[in-house]
C-alpha cells in the first residue's frame, strides 16, 4: 500500500484524510499549506457571503406576478398577487382552534386559492379580518403548483394580506368590474318579497336572535336577522351549522352577510342558507355601535306589562322571582322561573339543553332577574320564552335556601306529552285506590294536588305486592312518589317501578 | 395492456441506464439532473406530443434506483458523496486506500439490494400503514425534527483534547471540531432561512435549493479531491466478500430502519437516518456500517419517492416527489404497483451494473488521474447552476461551498450542513418560521 504525504499517518501508516492530527495515534501531521489555508478561506467565504446574501434578500422587493404567469417551475417562490376575492373568506377550525382559512382570488388572467394555516389563520381571525366577494386583495406568500396547474398560495404573515373592501355605495373599480363577474348585489331585507321566492339574494344584516332545534327535533336552525327594523328568519340544517367556522359568533348583535335562497313557509318569507360558506361574519366594530345604540333604547317591562304583551313580542322583563322549577336532568320538561302578576303567575321557560345557567346564576325565590324573552303561550297560558343564556341576568340574589334542587316535585298540571318516557317526582293526596282484579291488570291510585289536578299512578301486582301492607297508600294519605310518565288511551299516567318509590310525607 | 407494461418496462430500463452516467460522475446528484428532465418533460407535455406519466414516472423511478445504487462508485473511488452518503466516506476510503475499493462497493451493493428486498417486502403493507402513520406523526413532526437537530449536535463527540501544553489548549482542541459542527449547523440554517423566504430566482424557484446543495455537499468534496492529489493504490478484485449473514442482516436492518425513517420524515436524509439507526442499534463493525449505509441510501431515496405513490397517504417526501407533483399526482393502486415493479426491475439491473461500473472505474483511475473527473464534475456543477439560476445561483453556491468546507477542514460531521433545511423547516412547522423571517427582514 502506498502512503501519501498528507493523507496517511507517517507514524502508524493509517489513512487520516484531511485530519491534521492522526485520530489513531495522535501524531501531528505536516499538511500542505493549501489545505490549512482552506479553513480560513471557507470561514470567511461562508460568513461574508451569508451577510451579503442576507443584505441582498432584505433589499429585494417581493416580485408581483399575474396568476397566469405562475408556472410549475415557480413552485415555492415567494411572490405578490393582486386580485379580487371571488368568494367570502372562510375560516375552518379543529376543535376549538382556528386551523386554517381560505381566500379565492381572481385577477385578469386566472384564479388561485390562498390559504393561511394555524397561527396565521388565528391571527387573522382574532383581528376580525373578513373578505367578501368583490373585495380587492393584495397578498404575498409562497406559491404551490400541483398537477393540472392548480395554483395555491400560503400566506405566512398576516400583514401580507391587504384588503380593500368593496364599497357598494360607490361605483366599483371599472377595470375590476369589467373582468370580475359579481353575480350578486347586496339588497335590503325590506326589498325581499314573495316575488323573490326561489331567487338567491345577498343581504347584510345584524343577528337579532339565534335558536337551535331541540335535541331529537327535526326542526332547522333559525337565525333572525334584522336591518332597519325589518326582520327575516334564515334557516339552515345541522350539516350546514356544523360547517360554520365561527358558530360562537351566531349571537345577537353580530353583523353577517348572507347569501341565501328566498323561500316561503306557512306564508312567511324566509331565507334558506344552503352552504356554510354563504354566511360571513363582518367586522365587529360597526356592529358594536349598533348594538350599543340598540341596547340604550331597550325598554324594560314589569312582569305585569310583560303579561299584557301580544304573542310573538320580543321584550325585556325585570322582576322578582316568586317560584322556581328545575325538573332535573332526566326530564324533558323545561325549567321555569315564575314572576307574579295581577292575573296570576307567568313563567319564564327555557330548556336546559339550550340555556345553561351556572349554579351562581340560578335564582332563588325573592331574587330579581332581567330577561330578554319572547312572549308565547302554551295551552292558552302565556309564558315567556328564554332562548339564550346571554339574555338572562341575575340582578340580585334571593334566599339561598330557596334555590331549586336538581329534582323538585313536578306540579300535576305540568305533566306534558314531552315528559312521556321520563321519570318525575310528584306529591299529593290519595283520593282513590283501585285494587287490581286480575294478574294482568295494575293497581291504580288517583293522586290530587291542592288545585284539584289529578293523575293516575299505576303499580303492577308484582310492585304493589312488594309494598308492605301497612305502607300501601289509602284514600286521604299524603304521599310523594317517583315514577315513569306513560301514556295509556291518550291519558298520561305514572307507573311505579319499585316499592321504594312511594314515600310517605 | 401489454403495450402499457412494455412502456413501463422500457422507461424503467431507460431511467436505470441514464443513471449510469449521473451515478458514476462525482458529486452529481440525481435531483439536480432530474430538474433538467422535468423542465424538458414540461416543455414536451405542452407540445403536440403531450404528457405521459406512464413513461415519466417509471423513468424517474429507474433513475432514482439506479443512481442510489451506482452512486456508490464515485463515493468509493472518487471520494465524492452526496448528503446521504457522506457518513460512509471515511470507512470506504479506508477500504480504497487498502486496495479493497471493489469490496467496499460490493458491500454497499449488498446493502442496496437488501434495501430493495425490504422495500418490496414492505410494499403490500404501506397502503394500510402509511395513511395512519401520517395522521399520527403529522402533528408531532416539529418536535421530532427539533430532537434530531439537538441529537446531531449532542452526539458529536470531541475529537482531540488529549494533546496540548495547557488545560486551555486541550479544551480548545477538544472544542474545535464541536464548535465547527455547531457553526456549520447555524450558518447552514441561516442560509436556509434566506433561501426559503427569498428564492434566488422566482422563475425557477422549484430548484432554489439546488445551488445550495451542490455548494454544501458536492463542491467541497470535489475541491478536496482536486487539492489532495491522492494516489489510489492498486485495487484487488476478490471472489468473495468479508462478511457473514449476521453482518448483512444487522447492516440491512439498521439501514432500512434509518432509511425509512428518513424517507418518511421530511428533511431528514438517509445519512442522518443511518446515523440515528446506527446509534440505535449500537453498530460498530465497519462492514455492517458500509452495508447499512448502502441500504439506508437506497431506502431513503427510493422509499421517499415510493411513498408518493401510496394511495390515500398523500405523502410528498424528497425533492423529486415535490417537483413531480406539479405534473402528476398518483391516485390508484395501479400507479403504486407500477412503481413497485419499476423498483424491482431497476434494482436488479443496477445491482448487476454496479459490478461492471466499479471495474470500469478502477480501470479508468489507473489510466487517468481521477482529479480530471473531479474537475469535469466541478465544471458540470457550475454549468448546471449557472444554466438554471444564473449569477445569483453561483453566488449562492459559493457561499454554500464555504459552509460545506468547514466540516471538511475542521473535521466535524458533514451532516450538520443539513441545517439548511432542518432548521427553517422545523421552525416553520412549529409556527415560528414567519416571525423569525420577519425579524431577519426577509419578509
Amino acid at each position: 500500500m502506498k502512503t501519501n504525504k498528507g493523507i496517511s499517518c507517517p507514524s502508524c501508516g493509517r489513512f487520516v484524510g484531511a485530519h491534521d492530527r492522526c485520530p489513531y495515534c495522535g501524531t501531528g501531521l505536516q499538511k500542505r499549506v493549501s489545505l490549512k489555508s482552506l479553513r480560513y478561506i471557507s470561514l470567511i467565504v461562508a460568513i461574508v457571503g451569508l451577510v451579503c446574501l442576507q443584505l441582498m434578500a432584505m433589499s429585494r422587493e417581493t416580485p408581483a406576478k399575474e396568476i397566469s404567469s405562475i408556472t410549475p417551475a415557480m413552485n415555492f417562490a415567494y411572490i405578490k398577487v393582486k386580485g379580487i376575492a371571488t368568494r367570502p373568506m372562510k375560516y375552518y377550525r379543529t376543535g376549538d382552534k382556528v386551523s386554517s382559512c381560505y381566500i379565492y382570488l381572481k385577477d385578469k388572467t386566472g384564479i388561485m386559492r390562498v390559504t393561511a394555516f394555524r397561527q396565521v389563520a388565528e391571527k387573522l381571525y382574532n383581528k376580525d379580518i373578513y373578505i367578501v366577494a368583490g373585495d380587492e386583495v393584495e397578498v404575498s406568500g409562497k406559491i404551490r403548483v400541483v398537477e393540472g396547474d392548480k395554483i395555491s398560495m400560503t400566506l405566512e404573515v398576516p400583514d401580507h394580506l391587504k384588503i380593500k373592501h368593496k364599497d357598494y355605495g360607490k361605483p366599483q373599480n371599472t377595470a375590476a368590474k369589467s373582468k370580475v363577474n359579481h353575480k350578486k348585489q347586496i339588497i335590503k331585507l325590506s326589498d325581499i318579497s314573495a316575488n323573490d321566492v326561489g331567487n338567491n339574494v345577498l343581504v347584510e344584516a345584524i343577528i337579532s336572535e339565534f335558536s337551535k332545534p331541540r335535541e331529537g327535533s327535526k326542526a332547522p336552525y333559525r337565525l333572525i336577522i334584522e336591518q332597519e327594523g325589518t326582520k327575516l328568519p334564515v334557516i339552515f340544517w345541522q350539516n350546514t351549522f356544523s360547517r360554520i367556522a365561527m358558530p360562537e359568533k351566531l349571537v345577537s348583535g353580530s353583523k353577517v352577510q348572507v347569501e341565501a335562497t328566498v323561500g316561503q313557509y306557512r306564508d312567511k318569507i324566509q331565507l334558506r342558507l344552503k352552504r356554510s360558506n354563504n354566511l360571513i361574519f363582518l367586522k365587529a366594530e360597526a356592529v358594536a355601535a349598533k348594538v350599543k345604540n340598540k341596547k340604550s333604547k331597550k325598554q324594560i317591562l314589569t312582569p305585569q306589562e310583560a303579561f299584557e304583551q301580544p304573542k310573538g313580542s320580543r321584550i325585556t322583563v325585570r322582576g322578582k322571582v316568586v317560584d322556581v322549577f328545575f325538573p332535573g336532568e332526566n326530564s324533558r320538561a323545561p325549567n321555569k322561573i315564575y314572576f307574579e302578576t295581577d292575573d296570576g303567575r307567568i313563567p319564564v321557560v327555557f330548556w336546559p339543553s339550550r340555556v345553561v345557567l351556572s349554579q351562581e346564576q340560578i335564582p332563588s325565590v325573592g331574587a330579581e332577574i332581567e330577561v330578554n324573552v319572547t312572549v308565547s303561550a302554551y295551552k292558552e297560558n302565556k309564558q315567556l320564552k328564554l332562548s339564550r343564556a346571554s339574555n338572562y341576568k341575575l340582578i340580585s340574589a334571593g334566599r339561598e335556601a330557596d334555590k331549586p334542587e336538581k329534582s323538585k316535585f313536578m306540579p300535576l298540571d305540568e305533566l306534558w306529552d314531552a315528559q312521556v318516557g321520563s321519570f318525575v317526582k310528584l306529591k299529593g293526596q290519595t283520593v282513590k285506590v283501585y285494587e287490581s282484579q286480575k294478574e294482568t291488570a295494575p293497581f291504580k291510585i288517583i293522586v290530587a294536588d291542592n288545585e284539584s289536578n289529578t293523575v293516575t299512578v299505576v303499580a303492577w301486582p308484582d310492585v304493589w305486592n312488594s309494598i308492605p301492607e301497612s305502607k300501601r297508600p289509602k284514600v286521604g294519605d299524603k304521599i310523594s312518589l317517583k315514577g315513569k310518565v306513560k301514556k295509556y288511551k291518550q291519558r298520561k299516567q305514572i307507573q311505579l317501578k319499585r316499592a321504594e318509590d312511594i314515600i310517605w310525607n | 395492456m401489454p403495450f402499457l407494461m412494455l412502456k413501463v418496462f422500457l422507461s424503467t430500463v431507460a431511467g436505470t441506464l441514464v443513471s449510469i452516467v449521473i451515478g458514476c460522475l462525482p458529486a452529481m446528484h440525481v435531483y439536480n439532473v432530474a430538474t433538467l428532465f422535468i423542465v424538458f418533460y414540461a416543455a414536451v407535455s405542452k407540445s403536440v406530443l403531450g404528457s405521459d406519466p406512464y413513461v415519466m414516472m417509471p423513468f424517474m423511478m429507474g433513475l432514482v434506483v439506479g443512481w442510489a445504487i451506482l452512486n456508490t462508485v464515485p463515493t468509493v473511488f472518487l471520494g465524492a458523496p452526496d448528503e446521504s452518503s457522506m457518513l460512509m466516506v471515511f470507512p470506504t476510503q479506508k477500504y480504497l486506500m487498502q486496495g479493497r475499493g471493489y469490496e467496499a462497493t460490493a458491500l454497499t451493493a449488498v446493502g442496496a439490494l437488501g434495501g430493495v428486498i425490504c422495500l418490496l417486502a414492505a410494499s403490500p403493507f404501506l397502503p394500510k400503514i402509511m395513511p395512519i402513520a401520517r395522521r399520527v406523526v403529522g402533528p408531532n413532526i416539529f418536535w421530532i425534527l427539533m430532537l434530531i437537530i439537538v441529537y446531531m449536535v449532542m452526539s458529536e463527540f470531541p475529537k482531540g483534547g488529549d494533546h496540548g501544553d495547557t488545560r486551555l489548549a486541550r479544551l480548545l482542541d477538544a472544542w474545535k471540531s464541536l464548535s465547527a459542527g455547531i457553526l456549520t449547523l447555524l450558518l447552514s440554517g441561516w442560509l436556509g432561512f434566506i433561501l426559503i423566504r427569498k428564492p434566488i430566482t422566482t422563475e425557477y424557484a422549484f430548484s432554489n435549493i439546488m445551488p445550495a446543495f451542490i455548494g454544501l455537499f458536492g463542491v467541497p468534496w470535489v475541491i478536496q479531491n482536486i487539492i489532495s492529489g491522492t494516489e489510489v493504490p492498486k485495487q484487488y478484485f476478490p471472489k468473495s466478500i468479508d462478511c457473514n449473514g449476521f453482518i448483512i442482516f444487522r447492516g440491512v436492518s439498521a439501514g432500512f430502519l434509518g432509511g425509512f425513517f428518513a424517507a418518511f420524515f421530511p428533511i431528514v436524509t438517509g445519512g442522518i437516518g443511518g446515523l440515528l439507526a446506527g446509534h440505535a442499534t449500537a453498530q460498530s463493525d465497519e462492514r455492517s456500517f458500509i452495508i447499512s449505509q448502502g441500504t439506508s441510501k437506497l431506502v431513503y431515496y427510493v422509499g421517499a419517492f415510493m411513498l408518493f405513490f401510496v394511495p390515500m397517504a398523500h405523502i410528498t417526501r424528497g425533492g423529486l416527489a415535490n417537483m413531480l407533483q406539479t405534473m402528476f399526482v398518483p391516485r390508484t393502486m395501479a400507479d403504486y404497483y407500477m412503481v413497485i415493479g419499476a423498483v424491482a426491475i431497476s434494482g436488479a439491473l443496477a445491482f448487476v451494473l454496479l459490478g461492471v461500473m466499479s471495474r470500469a472505474t478502477i480501470w479508468l483511475i489507473t489510466k487517468i488521474d481521477y482529479r480530471y473527473a473531479s474537475i469535469a464534475a466541478l465544471l458540470f456543477m457550475v454549468g448546471i447552476v449557472f444554466g438554471i439560476t444564473r449569477f445569483q445561483g453561483l453566488l449562492l453556491m459559493t457561499v454554500a461551498t464555504g459552509i460545506g468546507m468547514i466540516p471538511i477542514v475542521l473535521h466535524s460531521r458533514r451532516s450538520n450542513c443539513m441545517g439548511v433545511l432542518l432548521i427553517p423547516v422545523a421552525l416553520d412547522m412549529a409556527g415560528y418560521g414567519p416571525a423569525i423571517a420577519k425579524f431577519m427582514g426577509l419578509i
